[in-house]
């Protein structure tokens, strides 16, 4: 039955391979973290709305998620999943619905954040799917986060501005970077109880 | 005249191997795989990897492409239709077994009561 849980584990490895490469998400979080100390007045990144470092910064992330893709592909190789254009079309498509949430929520500015709301369902689908229970405690979070606008009840500023906005971002920056590195730990258990089953 | 038996039973010595049913059981679960990930999941040298890899070829599991990507040579591996077929009977002969197994564990809980 050990053979049986092995195999189950090499299973599990390859299909959620690219899922497990936590590592890539940690400069989206640090990011998250950037802006969230923006946010909290500490005059780092300028002020609310100017781009001048964010934009460079945001390349910066881009070029470092590049860098941990490739530490992956020579580290641990590289799987073409079965499902990977359905996986780029459903991608695309979450973003695009994202960024016309962000839009809504932005025009309408409701009392519960339709954005985080969206993130809590996301990672707990995600977490389901891919058999990483963690990402409900995550998922709690983020539902936590939806109801920061009712804080902030007597003002129609947007909540994902000011300090419930640094808040905000600090916590998902938070929850990234907790996400990728417990998904990255997983990454490297698995494949070495698997390659110890196999050389028992 | 071909014997059907000896030759399914060839096949499942080919596959039931520790290291190739995981070589197996990894592209069953994807279009395909390099070598490097290959070797990660087995813990097995290169050249023991590459000899395990050349069998399953010559029994026709899988393909094997080799590329020269940027001066760095790249091993691509997938299972052919024949190869899935047998993973897919191997694994249902496991879960027979786990079956198997369960059913006679709860009739030993049955008889000890």
């Amino acid at each position: 039955m050990n053979e049986l849980q092995n195999l189950e584990r090499v299973q599990y490895i390859t299909r959620n391979f690219s899922a497990l490469q936590g590592l890539k998400m940690l400069p989206f979080g640090l990011f998250m973290l950037a802006l969230a100390a923006r946010d909290f007045g500490w005059g780092f990144l300028g002020q609310e709305g100017d781009c001048t470092y964010t934009l460079p910064l945001f390349f910066v992330v881009l070029a470092l998620v590049y860098l941990t893709s490739r530490y992956y592909d020579q580290a641990f190789g590289s799987v073409k999943e079965i499902d990977h254009s359905t996986s780029a079309f459903i991608s695309a498509a979450y973003l695009f619905v994202l960024l016309l949430v962000i839009v809504v929520e932005v025009q309408l500015n409701p009392p519960v954040s339709l954005v985080a709301l969206l993130l809590a369902s996301t990672l707990l689908f995600v977490g389901i799917k891919t058999q990483r229970p963690y990402y409900t405690f995550f998922a709690l979070v983020m539902v936590g986060i939806s109801f920061l606008p009712l804080i902030q009840n007597t003002s129609l500023e947007n909540p994902y501005y000011g300090s419930l906005g640094g808040f905000a971002k600090l916590a998902i920056g938070m929850i990234w970077i907790a996400a990728g590195l417990i998904d990255h730990v997983k990454l490297v258990r698995i494949i070495k109880q698997v390659s110890g089953g196999v050389n028992d | 005249m071909i014997d059907l038996g000896e030759d399914l039973s060839a096949i499942d010595r080919l596959v039931h191997e520790p290291a190739r049913l995981v070589i197996l059981t990894a592209l069953s679960t994807c279009k395909h795989a390099d070598f490097l990930f290959l070797q990660r999941l087995t813990a097995l040298t290169p050249g023991n990897l590459s000899s395990h890899l050349t069998k399953l070829e010559e029994g026709g599991l899988i393909w094997i492409d080799k590329q020269i990507v940027g001066k760095r040579p790249r091993t691509r591996v997938g299972l052919t239709p024949e190869g899935r077929d047998a993973i897919n009977r191997h694994w249902q002969q496991l879960e027979q077994l786990r079956a198997r197994a369960a059913a006679e564990g709860k009739n030993s809980d049955l008889e000890d009561a």
